[in-house]
């Protein structure tokens, strides 16, 4: 549209693109200063007369970096949080998706009444239910292990994926199951062949949406763990890298810098599975 | 052989009961239908039938097996729906493939029968599309397609029409009819609308309610319905309903309504002797109403009455008038140039021959009615 005035253009860009400027100027800020923070010398980190926002290219350094992965245990952690983090979202994928089906298709009595009672649980503050999980877990014999967290992070995976797949799964026609039955399926076939390729973005988005709760648990790794060895990411930065008062800060963000990275790759390969996933009904 | 019989199926949901001790039997090749108005219970029948759903009682036989409890794909039925039901992840031969490699057809098989299917249909260039590149047309094609290449002893239609345009349903209305011809199989169709039941039906079922009101062939319903219902939901413009009283003068009985009194014809007035000085309901089809010109009433049965009109539809090949007859109204049909508008007075021959008088109490029966029609009181 080269119509008008260009200055009636100028100003509806300005108006659409300022706002938006601003907004991703707060929403990256974090991570730009974690960045700078990671290659800063400790020299002008802590020289406080220094624009904060700067870097001058004399005072780089790779030392942080150097630290984290030779000094800690940081790709221990790494590897830590990865396994607990990719094993608990795809027990709760598997459960979410049997009971979201099982609750939205197969009209057994009080299937409304459990539908709701699941949602319900996400509601209980995840930070109050470790006192009782930790008695769980020392009865499990979990104390300290790694199996301590993928046994309870689907304790709150799946309530959030359950409830998110079936409003997905209640938008796909149940003409479609009828005829599969008259097909010859019989409902495992039907939720494999049927189900699960038509809520591909529903179940991507639950996947993702728990992966990311899985990866970013601090309070549940930081109470069932202790061994250096085997914590995870979270704690293990938080606390490895802060000793008595002395704060590691260049380590600190690039640590966090670097346990940032899989998730921002995880959503940006699967955004447009993501968007649909949410914005549940473009099927038919 | 292919021959469904069902016996006093019922099935309730809760206290309500959705198909009340329905029977009837579809014979091999035929094509059945199962009408009525919403919630009168046939797609409730249809997926009974089809074993989507469990019956509260009764018995269902497909070719003298008792399928009650066998699961769908073991009933040798297939089925279309309304909304075709296509699996839209897979391809129009993947869709038509998937029920056969279920069931272990080899691959030639399946390959041979998609492509009988598809030429009989008019899909075969279309097999490589997914479901949403199809128009309703064809993606209703590929369902009947579907259902097919199954070749199963009894087809079932649950509506198939019900999503198409006006034009696409009378084209599809034809095109199904004479597959059914070149098939030859067994079809229970449902609907809710009478004019494919007119069509299309050998037989048809009308159900109201989950009772069964008239089973039989489309001009037994429209010639001697069994009740009001009946003769008001088969037939459009509907039949006119009228109360009326049956009254005496000169020997001759008479039907008097609110806006007419006209004699009953010699021949036909037997049945109707006993109800002297009785009230009824006076039913007759619009097109034995006849408007016509003042000067050119009919001779012979025909009788006249003088009403006033209410509206007048310009229908291309005749016009459709509304006539006022006390609190009622009445259609009449007339010829496309009679010079009439809303507010004139108008001549009306009525063809008494084709008249019908039914109870004035529920359920309104028929007088006269056939003592066999399996009408529940």
């Amino acid at each position: 549209m080269t119509d008008r005035h260009p200055a009636a253009a100028a100003r509806r860009a300005l108006g659409i693109y300022a706002p938006l400027l601003v907004f991703v100027a707060f929403a990256l800020f974090p991570v730009y200063h974690m960045f700078l923070t990671s290659v800063k010398t400790d020299r002008a980190l802590y020289n406080l007369s220094l624009n904060p926002l700067m870097v001058s290219l004399g005072a780089l350094t790779a030392e942080h970096y150097r630290l984290l992965f030779t000094d800690t245990l940081f790709s221990t952690w790494l590897m830590n949080s990865l396994l607990v983090s990719l094993s608990s979202t795809a027990i709760s994928m598997v459960i979410s998706i049997l009971a979201a089906y099982g609750l939205t298709r197969i009209r057994f009595r009080g299937a409304d009444a459990f539908g709701i009672a699941i949602f319900i649980t996400y509601l209980v503050p995840y930070s109050l239910l470790f006192l009782p999980l930790t008695r769980v877990v020392s009865w499990l014999n979990l104390s300290d292990s790694l199996w301590a967290l993928v046994v309870t992070y689907p304790t709150f995976l799946v309530p959030f994926s359950t409830w998110l797949l079936m409003g997905y799964m209640k938008t796909i026609p149940e003409e479609i199951e009828k005829s599969a039955m008259i097909d010859g399926c019989n409902r495992l076939q039907i939720l494999t062949r049927i189900i699960i390729p038509l809520a591909v973005p529903g179940i991507v988005c639950a996947t993702l949406f728990a992966f990311s709760l899985a990866w970013n648990d601090l309070l549940y790794s930081l109470v069932f763990i202790s061994p250096t060895e085997k914590k995870t990411l979270t704690v293990g930065v938080l606390t490895e890298l802060i000793r008595g008062d002395v704060y590691f800060w260049g380590s600190l963000m690039g640590g966090a810098l670097i346990g940032s990275v899989p998730v921002v790759v995880f959503y940006a390969m699967f955004m447009d599975y993501y968007v649909s996933g949410m914005t549940a009904g473009a099927i038919k | 052989m292919a021959r469904l019989v069902v016996e006093n199926l019922t099935k309730r949901f809760g206290s309500s009961t959705a198909v009340d001790r329905l029977s009837f039997v579809a014979e091999d090749r035929e094509f059945l239908v199962l009408i009525g108005p919403s919630g009168c219970g046939k797609s409730t029948t249809l997926n009974l039938i089809a074993g989507l759903d469990e019956a509260s009682a009764g018995r269902i036989y497909i070719g003298e097996r008792l399928v009650n409890h066998l699961h769908p794909k073991d009933r040798d039925i297939a089925m279309v729906f309304q909304n075709y039901a296509l699996y839209p992840h897979m391809n129009v031969y993947a869709n038509m493939a998937f029920g056969l490699s279920m069931r272990g057809y080899s691959k030639t098989e399946i390959d041979g029968r998609i492509h009988e299917a598809a030429e009989i249909l008019g899909i075969g260039d279309l097999l490589l599309r997914k479901p949403k590149a199809l128009s309703g047309g064809q993606r209703q094609r590929v369902a009947v397609g579907r259902a097919i290449v199954r070749k199963p002893a009894v087809f079932l239609f649950d509506e198939p029409l019900s999503n198409l345009d006006a034009k696409l349903r009378v084209q599809m209305r034809a095109e199904l009819s004479k597959l059914h011809q070149r098939l030859n199989t067994t079809i229970v169709y449902v609907t809710h609308d009478q004019v494919e039941a007119m069509t299309m039906a050998t037989r048809i079922v009308l159900l109201k309610n989950g009772v069964s009101q008239q089973i039989g062939r489309p001009l037994e319903l429209y010639s001697r319905p069994v009740n009001t219902f009946t003769a008001g939901f088969i037939g459009t413009p509907p039949m006119n309903l009228v109360p009326a009283r049956i009254e005496e003068q000169d020997g001759r009985l008479m039907v008097a309504a609110g806006c007419f009194r006209l004699p009953i014809p010699d021949n036909l007035s037997a049945p109707y002797e006993k109800l002297k000085d009785g009230e009824v309901i006076f039913g007759l089809r619009p097109e034995h109403l006849r408007g016509v010109r003042e000067d050119a009433l009919p001779a012979g049965d025909a009788s006249a009455a003088h009403l006033e009109v209410d509206l007048v539809e310009m229908l291309g090949s005749h016009l459709q008038l509304t006539l006022k007859c006390g609190a009622d109204r009445l259609i009449a049909l007339a010829d496309p140039v009679l010079p009439v508008k809303a507010g004139d007075w108008l001549p009306v021959a009525f063809d008494m021959n084709a008249m019908h008088l039914f109870a004035k109490e529920a359920p309104h029966r028929r007088i006269g009615a056939h003592v066999d029609s399996p009408m529940e009181p």
